[in-house]
């Protein structure tokens, strides 16, 4: 079974070189906003410091939201969309395996491939350009690992999710922008959870999206101890669990309706 | 073609669009709550650090308003004729356009009007109109004709920047990742570019000139008595209409020297 899954993400790694063109877009696209971001956090901080962040700080930040952001699979949503239009979706149906295992095991493809020829570079040269702090402590590596695999299960299982929502309603674009406003807000990507202000930063805690950002960057930034990090990890798995469960009832229902609908 | 024509063909796209009432509203609601999310993360930064460069937040939504309003009104026009030309071209429909006794570019343009931008259309407009009684500024009737120019001329600069890429597939056939490029320059305005260094400020003001869509106009309304804010406030309003005639000069070369993918 395991060299079926093999063999799926090598497919999709290999369908990515394709594209070769578009990998230099995304590493000038990553440092172009890494670098604005940059920017703006040197027009607010300047040499100053405002709750212990001081600009080195924030260049970390930026640069690791940027990188997590590459590997987040919560674009699953088009794939599922394309086939569902297209009806290829039938063939995927047919094959002996599970189909969101298939559809995970085919992004993290695409996410190998980003990994290589986008968060590598994109790193390399914003290390050039700007200058990155990296952590020292084994244990702070090994949570940080955990916390992209939290942030790999988390998008992926939000992106299947809007799929399933989508075979009710047929907005899979409409669905697509709106989870990506919270993403945007709740995240932290862009302006940390630190800087919220208590009622914000309450919400952002109950809501699922600062696994997408936040939560990676600031372990990797020492900013959690052991106890928060250890909490955050439950808090994620749980969010997994309760996501999974969700998708394995909407799939239920939606491949009831897929068979009346004909295909 | 005369402007009464056009229009007939725009009533034509609207009603054809209405058929869909629900998804066409469905789809508006969710790129509202996709801007309110980027509108949403600066203010919240700005609940923080109350200014950025001495930009305050209702001189940021006002900046960032008009890049958005006068985008949607600009793209409205030229954003799907001009992104699916090069397949366009590739199909061989294009031949189509050059065989009525209309001109090829506005008939062009005219085919393809999106009416898809009116939920950029309102949001923006509705954070300008806000921005307008927030900021610091005594509202004359001369500043009210020019922002309304200022618009007229933000739309053509940004339809132009669409055109010049659009005109391109003449050339090079596909060139979709060069809007992608386009759509990352945009990210520079999203801010006041004073934050940025100067070689960056030159190359945004006189070489793409972007930073004219809305960093000009602002800092013309906010501050006229600095008389470098005056000159370059005026040529952001010749600006545009220039910029667009090039492009349109440009695009009607590549629809002369066309031959057809040997289709």
């Amino acid at each position: 079974m395991m060299r079926a899954y093999y063999a799926i993400t090598c497919k999709a790694f290999f369908r990515n070189t394709a594209y070769r063109s578009e990998v230099w877009l995304r590493i000038f696209g990553n440092i172009s906003i890494v670098f604005i971001q940059i920017s703006i956090w040197k027009a607010l901080l300047g040499t100053g410091t405002l709750n212990g962040i001081d600009i080195e700080a924030m260049i970390t930040y930026s640069l690791i939201n940027a990188s997590v952001s590459m590997i987040l699979m919560n674009k699953v949503i088009y794939v599922v969309d394309d086939k569902l239009k297209t009806g290829d979706i039938i063939s995927d149906l047919l094959k002996p395996i599970s189909y969101p295992l298939l559809l995970f095991y085919d992004q993290l493809g695409n996410v190998v491939f980003q990994i290589m020829f986008t968060v590598v570079p994109t790193i390399f040269i914003a290390w050039l350009l700007f200058g990155f702090s990296v952590p020292t402590d084994p244990y702070t590596i090994v949570a940080f690992a955990i916390s992209l695999l939290l942030a790999l299960a988390i998008s992926f299982l939000m992106g299947y999710l809007i799929a399933l929502v989508s075979f009710w309603f047929l907005t899979t674009f409409a669905l697509d922008w709106m989870v990506t406003a919270l993403i945007t807000v709740f995240s932290g990507s862009f302006l940390p959870l630190w800087f919220f202000s208590a009622e914000w930063k309450l919400v952002a805690d109950i809501l699922p999206f600062q696994f997408l950002g936040f939560v990676p960057a600031a372990i990797y930034m020492g900013k959690m101890d052991a106890s928060e990090i250890i909490w955050m990890i439950m808090k994620g798995s749980v969010w997994i669990l309760l996501l999974w469960l969700a998708t394995q009832f909407l799939w239920g229902r939606a491949i009831k309706r897929l068979v009346v609908q004909g295909g | 073609m005369n402007i009464r024509l056009f229009s007939y063909f725009v009533t034509l796209i609207i009603k054809s669009r209405m058929e869909y009432r629900g998804a066409f509203l469905i789809g508006a609601v969710g790129q509202i709550t996709g801007y309110a999310a980027n509108y949403l993360v600066i203010w919240l930064l700005l609940q923080n650090f109350d200014t950025i460069n001495g930009w305050s937040w209702s001189e940021i939504a006002f900046l960032y308003s008009l890049n958005i309003l006068t985008y949607a009104i600009g793209a409205s026009f030229t954003y799907t004729p001009m992104v699916s030309l090069d397949q366009t071209i590739i199909n061989g429909d294009f031949d189509k356009y050059l065989t009525k006794p209309l001109s090829p570019f506005t008939y062009y343009l005219a085919n393809l009007f999106n009416i898809g931008y009116i939920a950029h259309i309102v949001i923006s407009l509705l954070v300008l109109l806000w921005s307008i009684t927030q900021v610091d500024v005594s509202w004359t009737a001369v500043k009210i004709i020019y922002l309304v120019l200022a618009v007229i001329s933000g739309s053509f600069l940004q339809a132009a920047g669409l055109v010049v890429i659009g005109s391109l597939s003449f050339i090079f056939l596909r060139v979709r990742y060069l809007f992608e490029i386009f759509f990352k320059l945009k990210e520079f305005i999203a801010y006041p570019i004073s934050i940025y260094g100067t070689l960056l400020q030159m190359i945004l003001t006189w070489i793409i000139p972007i930073a004219m869509i809305n960093y000009y106009p602002s800092i013309y309304l906010f501050d006229d008595s600095v008389l470098t804010n005056k000159i370059l406030g005026i040529v952001a309003l010749a600006i545009g209409p220039l910029a667009f005639y090039i492009s349109y000069k440009l695009w009607m070369y590549g629809a002369n020297k066309y031959q057809g993918a040997g289709g």
